[in-house]
């Protein structure tokens, strides 16, 4: 049996053409959105919001310089996303009640507090999906290597929820869970579609479901070309380099490649950021460093996808459920802090070079342009051109608005 | 006097409410804000939560939500924005009209217009110096929704020191469709059919709220003198609700289909080999009640509830157990299957759970006492009541410190001042008063004296809230039998969520009750029943769901095997434990995990297994393909599946290997991983 003809036995065929036919993301209008989380809480002082100025027990260990946008200290362990601030948004307000890790991500991820009675959906589960049907097989929504517990669906369809690749990119026997049978199956496979055919069609709409599902897993699976979307190592080895052989160098590069394919949410799960001990020396020592991990990464990203011409389709954003305590605690760690932190966008939607909002002296909260995350997460899906006037509904056929009310855009980074 | 009114309703179009002689006429009697101008604005929405009722208001004027609070309103509406909402020398000056009827900007748009009702309602209540109470006190005691013709009423009951005053309120109270496919409502409770169906009027008025259902049937309603000739009085009661509804019930389930049914739903696997021949000699009456009463005995049957209910009452699956030690819902998951296995009733075991010291008291799990009863509410009592947290809901019974008052029986005991502890405190964040304890409003009844805070709960969840607590579990048990539950989102029956079958609800939870809240007697009484039985094809192929047969239950719907059923199933079939876990619940990702695993392809490798074994001692391809199909699918081959399968077998050079491939396809089949 020929590759083709193997590929219209797994009924795969009406979809070559778009893949053949080049980048069938390009070809529309749609945006992607990659959502770097930097899980436990990223301390602001030490990363986008320097404050070289303070007293030591402030500014911590770590020196801050202005970057290439004035005003902007940023760490200079981060030297690449420093020189790149120019060409970002970056948000320095971003102030919340929250404090603890699940509700704060929670508000961040969902744009919602937490709600005793809902849980609300993430980004990837409100905008970019369309019924999985023959010509729509790429799954809308892939988490690497996991999924945060409030990046998921909540009260929608689970069918809505991502798809996690369940490993990390970076390991060197890294490969999508369950993606690649662990022994030839095409003669059960044809048996398969038999036994299917011969059963008379699907019998209810969950059964309807499992076959565009099954239709998904074999797209994913069986055609060589498509499972390469998510193999790294079909990369050249200096553009693996230069996004850095670690977990979220790779993460970074698998996300390219998957909105370059038509996944239109990837959420990279970057964990360790609870930095409640010596936070300068967890930064910035280890294999690889943190910041350097974030630096290499989320710099090579913005580089790959300006170079591809694809940053007027794909949104970025760096962030996390709070910031760190401005005083450095006596186990020389910062603790948990709401009141402000920030976030770094950029991309499709959004403007170049702005920085909105800015902290005290001290970094503790924002003496100009507080921001919610609320107002955060209503800016980034209208930067991504989301339909924000439909509403949802819950399992009860209750109309939910996607934005809560009394949010409002961040105007000056939307371009 | 009478005709004056009769007059002044003619001219302002003023509804019958303030017409009726005995209660006055607006202008001599003065108006309640509670019941008569604060239902202007929960009625035109300007206390919904997009409006003034969001948290923080809309354009510097705040209400409570859904009107929840009349006097904070009235405070809100009366002294705020030093008096310009009123205008007492020109009312229709007054913000409170020029806003809503458009005479200034309003982001809420017209509402009604200043010969509205509404609008002359709020002018003569200007009038009259805006006050908060007629001075008489009254209390609304019950609100009573009925129907004529397609006319809705809504009448309000008052207690006061006069006796008890009936007030029509039709063109006050918050009027409702849950279903505007079946009708919808027009202007003063009319209603406007739509479609066939049912549709349930919910009607709101002061912090009352009540529903009737509306019912159109889809043909002529059959007259059946007796529904069928069954016996099973969940029959009777279904079969009279389609005979109302003008439904068929779709014919039943070939016996195949019926016992792979009983024995997954009863026992957690399908039936094998032996069993399925056993119950095909049977005379067909008796298939599925012997079956079922063999079923309720085996410890498959006390495992497979031990997991449901597990799951109603929220104990982290084995592997997830990050808010409770491992070890703790581990022992009360075994606990439960013990329990069931001895007989206890769900009574018994709820009793255990709520009073019990150790690891058994479930919601122990949470550390806020209102997510205690929130917990106790939803998985024991089926009731939504986290929205009364943080407002009054207009759909709930309960509010706001109702809510509050419960949570207090949850607290810790903590420390007094004296050295002792204290307990069933409750103190609200920032105030140093403690909130008493007290039930919820549901059933009437004080608990016997003496009693823990524990034990209260637990009389009030298996006494004073019996009927709700057998509503809930016999809702729950349904849907796990029959694919769907009777009320949706089963823990929360709200009075917009109603039952599909109310009569049928009521039927079994009074069964339930009857049998001392026993699991097998109603179990046994679903399982019997024909509606078990019925088949799940579908009327063609275009319509898999959304059929009047399938919303109403006269007809099954093919569901998915959980991920766990899916997994029980295989290693049942192959008779060994493959050592994968089970498919995730993600679509795709569960489809990705049957294909790719390894849990078929190295079960079907492992030595032992059941289908190396057919093709060891069975060398007639014929009868290899037969008892593929038995084993796996629970049911012979058919004509056409014979024909395309056996030549394979036939002409395979390795046979074991052909029937591999064929077991894996079976396995990964439509059928085999749904429930039909």
């Amino acid at each position: 049996m020929n590759r083709r003809a193997f590929l219209t036995s797994m009924g795969a065929l009406p979809f070559l053409p778009r893949l053949i036919s080049g980048n069938p993301f390009l070809a529309d209008s749609k945006r992607s959105l990659i959502l770097v989380w930097m899980d436990g809480g990223m301390s602001h002082i030490d990363t986008f919001d320097g404050k070289p100025e303070a007293p030591p027990d402030i500014r911590g260990d770590l020196v801050a310089t202005e970057s290439s946008l004035e005003g902007v200290f940023v760490s200079e362990h981060l030297p690449r996303l420093s020189a790149l601030m120019n060409r970002c948004a970056l948000i320095r307000s971003i102030t919340s009640p929250e404090g603890n890790h699940d509700r704060g991500s929670c508000y961040m991820l969902t744009g919602r507090r937490p709600n005793p009675v809902l849980t609300y959906p993430t980004f990837g589960s409100i905008f970019g999906h369309e019924p999985v049907h023959d010509s729509n097989l790429v799954p809308a929504y892939v988490a690497i290597p996991d999924a945060h517990e409030y990046a998921r669906q909540g009260f929608l369809p689970i069918t809505r929820g991502p798809f996690e690749v369940g490993g990390s990119p970076g390991d060197r026997d890294f490969s999508v869970k369950d993606l690649v049978p662990p022994s030839p199956l095409e003669q059960a496979m044809r048996l398969l579609q038999k036994v299917d055919q011969l059963d008379g069609g699907p019998k209810s709409e969950s059964e309807l479901g499992r076959d565009r599902f099954l239709d998904q897993a074999r797209f994913l699976s069986f055609n060589p070309r498509v499972r390469s979307m998510f193999d790294t190592s079909q990369e050249d080895e200096p553009t693996r380099t230069r996004y850095g052989h670690h977990f979220l160098g790779q993460s970074c590069l698998l996300a390219r490649r998957l909105v370059e394919n038509g996944v239109r949410t990837v959420f990279v799960r970057f964990t360790g950021w609870d930095h409640h001990q010596g936070i300068a020396s967890a930064l910035t020592f280890g294999y690889p460093p943190k910041l350097t991990a974030l630096d290499q990464a989320v710099s090579a990203l913005h580089e790959d996808l300006d170079r591809r011409d694809m940053l007027g389709n794909t949104t970025v954003m760096v962030a996390s459920e709070f910031g760190r305590t401005p005083r450095i605690n006596p186990a020389a760690g910062r603790d948990h802090w709401s009141r402000a932190s920030s976030a770094l966008l950029f991309g499709a939607g959004l403007k170049q070079g702005v920085v909105v909002g800015k902290t005290d002296p001290r970094g503790e909260a924002p003496v100009e342009r507080p921001i919610s995350p609320a107002d955060l997460f209503y800016t980034l899906l209208s930067a991504l051109g989301a339909d924000l006037d439909q509403k949802l509904h819950t399992a009860t056929g209750r109309p939910i608005r996607i934005v809560e009310e009394q949010t409002s855009l961040i105007h000056e980074a939307l371009a | 006097m009478a005709l004056i009114a009769a007059t002044l309703c003619a001219v302002f179009g003023v509804a019958g409410a303030y017409c009726q002689p005995s209660s006055g006429t607006p202008a001599e009697r003065p108006f309640d804000f509670a019941y008569e101008i604060s239902p202007i604005l929960a009625r035109h929405g300007c206390a919904a939560a997009e409006c003034h009722g969001s948290a923080t208001g809309r354009g510097g004027f705040k209400l409570s939500l859904f009107a929840g609070d009349p006097m904070a309103d009235y405070e809100a509406i009366r002294n705020e924005v030093t008096g310009r909402r009123l205008d007492f020398a020109t009312p229709l000056q007054s913000l409170l009209l020029q806003k809503p009827t458009r005479q200034i900007k309003h982001g809420g748009g017209r509402l009604f217009r200043e010969t509205d009702a509404p609008a002359q309602t709020l002018v003569n209540w200007i009038k009259q110096g805006a006050p908060y109470t007629t001075g008489l006190k009254q209390t609304l005691s019950e609100i009573r929704l009925t129907t004529e013709g397609d006319q809705v009423r809504v009448t309000a009951l008052f207690d006061s020191d006069l006796g008890i005053e009936e007030r029509n309120v039709t063109d006050l109270a918050v009027l409702e469709s849950t279903n505007e496919q079946v009708a919808r409502l027009g202007d003063s409770g009319r209603i406007e059919p739509v479609g066939p169906g049912e549709t349930w009027i919910l009607a709101r008025f002061g912090h009352l709220n009540t529903r009737t259902p509306i019912r159109r049937p889809f043909s002529q309603p059959l007259t059946l003198a007796s529904p069928s000739g069954s016996e099973n009085p969940l029959d009777v009661a279904w079969l009279r609700r389609l005979n109302e509804l003008g439904l068929d019930p779709a014919p039943a389930a070939d016996p195949h289909t019926v016992a792979r049914r009983l024995y997954l739903d009863l026992a957690g696997r399908p039936p094998g080999p032996t069993e399925l021949r056993h119950f095909e000699a049977l005379p067909p009456q008796e298939r599925i009640p012997a079956t079922v009463d063999r079923l309720l005995s085996t410890p498959g049957f006390s495992e497979v509830f031990a997991a449901h209910l597990a799951d109603w009452l929220e104990i982290p699956p084995s592997g997830q157990e990050e808010r409770n030690p491992a070890g703790r819902d581990a022992a009360l998951r075994e606990s439960m299957v013990d329990w069931i296995a001895e007989g206890s009733s769900l009574g018994e075991i709820t009793r255990r759970i709520l009073t019990e010291r150790g690891p058994d008291r479930a919601w122990k799990r949470f550390t806020d006492p209102r997510d205690r009863a929130e917990y106790v509410g939803r998985s024991m009592l089926g009731l939504g009541i986290g929205c009364a947290r943080c407002h009054n809901h207009p759909m709930d019974r309960w509010r706001q410190a109702e809510h509050l008052r419960f949570s207090a029986f949850f607290s810790d005991p903590r420390p007094a001042g004296d050295g002792a502890m204290m307990t069933g405190l409750f103190f609200l964040p920032g105030e140093g008063t403690p909130v008493e304890p007290a039930l919820l409003p549901l059933g009437t009844g004080d608990a016997p004296r003496g009693a823990s805070p524990e034990e209260t709960v637990a009389w009030f969840v298996l006494q004073r809230a019996r009927d709700q607590f057998s509503r809930n579990f016999a809702n729950r048990i349904f849907g796990v039998l029959v694919g769907k539950p009777l009320v949706s989102a089963p823990d929360d029956h709200r009075i917009s969520n109603p039952a599909i079958h109310e009569p049928v609800l009521r039927l079994l939870a009074d069964f339930f009750e009857t049998h001392d809240t026993d699991l097998r007697p109603l179990v046994r009484l679903i399982a019997t029943s024909r509606l078990y039985a019925l088949s799940s094809q579908p009327p063609g192929p275009d319509q898999l769901s959304g059929d009047p047969e399938s919303l109403f239950l006269a007809r099954r719907q093919a569901r998915p095997l959980s991920g766990k059923q899916f997994k029980e199933a295989v290693d049942f079939v192959l008779g060994i434990a493959t050592h994968r876990s089970p498919p995730p619940d993600s679509p795709l990702a569960r489809q990705l995990h049957i294909l790719n695993s390894g849990l078929l392809q190295e079960g079907l490798n492992q030595a032992g297994n059941q289908i190396a074994a057919i093709f060891d001692f069975e060398p007639e391809p014929r009868r290899q393909l037969e008892e593929l199909f038995i084993l796996i699918l629970a049911r012979p081959p058919a004509s056409n599946e014979i024909d395309t399968f056996l030549p394979g077998l036939i002409s395979a050079r390795d046979s074991l290997a052909a029937g591999r491939d064929l077991a894996f396809a079976l396995l990964a089949s439509r059928e085999f991983g749904s429930l039909r």
